[in-house]
């Protein structure tokens, strides 16, 4: 799901990076506000996690693969301003170490995945936890990968449309969203189960340990 | 008659500049070879191959069941190959052709092992969130 560079059009990544920057920054200030000698060996632990979800590799059907994001837990333990802070510095380095996402989509891949995917699992957790806490969680989680899933398959399969040659072929990544939303969201799907059972195994952890914000 | 058969002639001739012809020969390609992190073959996914500095791929096409891209780079030195799957997945790879062609099965990677950069992110994450707690330390401290 992490974009690679040469995948978006400048008139995509250069406003995201304004955004972005605006976010790094609120997140950053979250951050300062909260820091304590308590906080910071959970918040590494838990970043260490995400960052090695996201090396395991799991076989999806259609050839292609696919990880867990592990951003839901982030979201759900530390809250949206640390889980954001922290997914993008784990997509920092995948970018850096592994090519996996670009540094010019680093804007884009962590303003869909960090602070819209921290954001969709803490509002669906808030929402549902009346009902039931372990549904709501696994709901959380699951979404958490689906609803950044289709914000890049939507960012990708617009790409055609904001930047062409004068001949109409598509400048940047080549197909329109009737291909990529399908491509991306039902391989996407099979992953959010794994993500929202290893989700719920580390939140009830953190909420035995009172660690939960 | 006589102007039937210049009439079939001209015919015969349009007709064989619809032709594609071939020639088979062997030469000396430069293999990319892409795969998932997992090992998978980028098997069957879309990729433009374009010459340094030019916006008009060289060759375009698929990559074949082994995630494989084979071209002749000729005196062209410097490549970039765009590869593209509909999921999002693909590198837009800029490259330098190896001074001679020849594919060696039996060139080692020089890039570190996929562990070692594990081990690296590792270390920098807990070695950045060491550096902010000992920060967070230092200003409490009066």
């Amino acid at each position: 799901m992490h974009i690679p560079d040469g995948f978006l059009s400048p008139q995509t990544y250069l406003p995201a990076a304004a955004l972005a920057l605006g976010a790094w920054a609120w997140a950053a200030r979250g951050l300062r506000e909260r820091l304590d000698e308590t906080l910071l060996p959970r918040l590494a632990m838990l970043t260490a996690l995400a960052y090695g979800l996201g090396l395991v590799m799991l076989p999806l059907p259609g050839g292609t693969s696919g990880h867990a994001l592990g951003v839901a837990l982030l979201a759900l333990v530390f809250g949206l301003r640390l889980a954001f802070l922290a997914y993008s510095g784990v997509l920092l380095l995948q970018a850096l170490l592994f090519g996996a996402g670009g540094l010019t989509a680093l804007p884009v891949n962590a303003l869909a995945l960090g602070l819209v995917g921290g954001a969709t699992a803490i509002a669906l957790h808030r929402l549902l936890r009346r009902c039931n806490e372990t549904a709501a969680v696994a709901v959380a989680a699951w979404c958490s990968v689906v609803v950044p899933g289709a914000l890049v398959a939507l960012v990708l399969g617009l790409q055609p449309l904001i930047a062409r040659r004068p001949d109409g072929a598509p400048l940047f990544f080549p197909f329109g969203a009737e291909i990529t939303l399908p491509a991306v969201l039902i391989p996407h799907a099979f992953i959010g189960v794994g993500e929202a059972a290893l989700t719920l195994l580390v939140w009830r952890y953190a909420r035995m340990r009172k660690w939960l914000s | 008659m006589k102007a039937w058969l210049i009439l079939l002639l001209l015919w015969a001739c349009a007709a064989e500049a619809h032709e594609v012809g071939h020639r088979i020969e062997a030469a000396q390609a430069v293999v990319v070879t892409l795969s998932y992190a997992n090992g998978e073959p980028f098997a069957y996914e879309k990729y433009a191959l374009y010459p340094d500095g030019q916006e008009t791929p060289a060759q375009v096409g698929n990559t074949d069941a082994a995630g494989r891209v084979a071209f002749v780079p000729g005196a062209t030195q410097k490549w970039r190959l765009q590869a593209t799957s509909a999921d999002g997945h693909g590198v837009n790879l800029e490259f330098a052709a190896p001074a001679t062609a020849a594919v060696a099965a039996t060139t080692r990677p020089t890039a570190p092992e996929r562990w070692q950069l594990a081990a690296l992110g590792l270390a920098l994450i807990f070695g950045v969130f060491g550096l902010v707690q000992l920060y967070s330390r230092k200003r409490k401290t009066p």
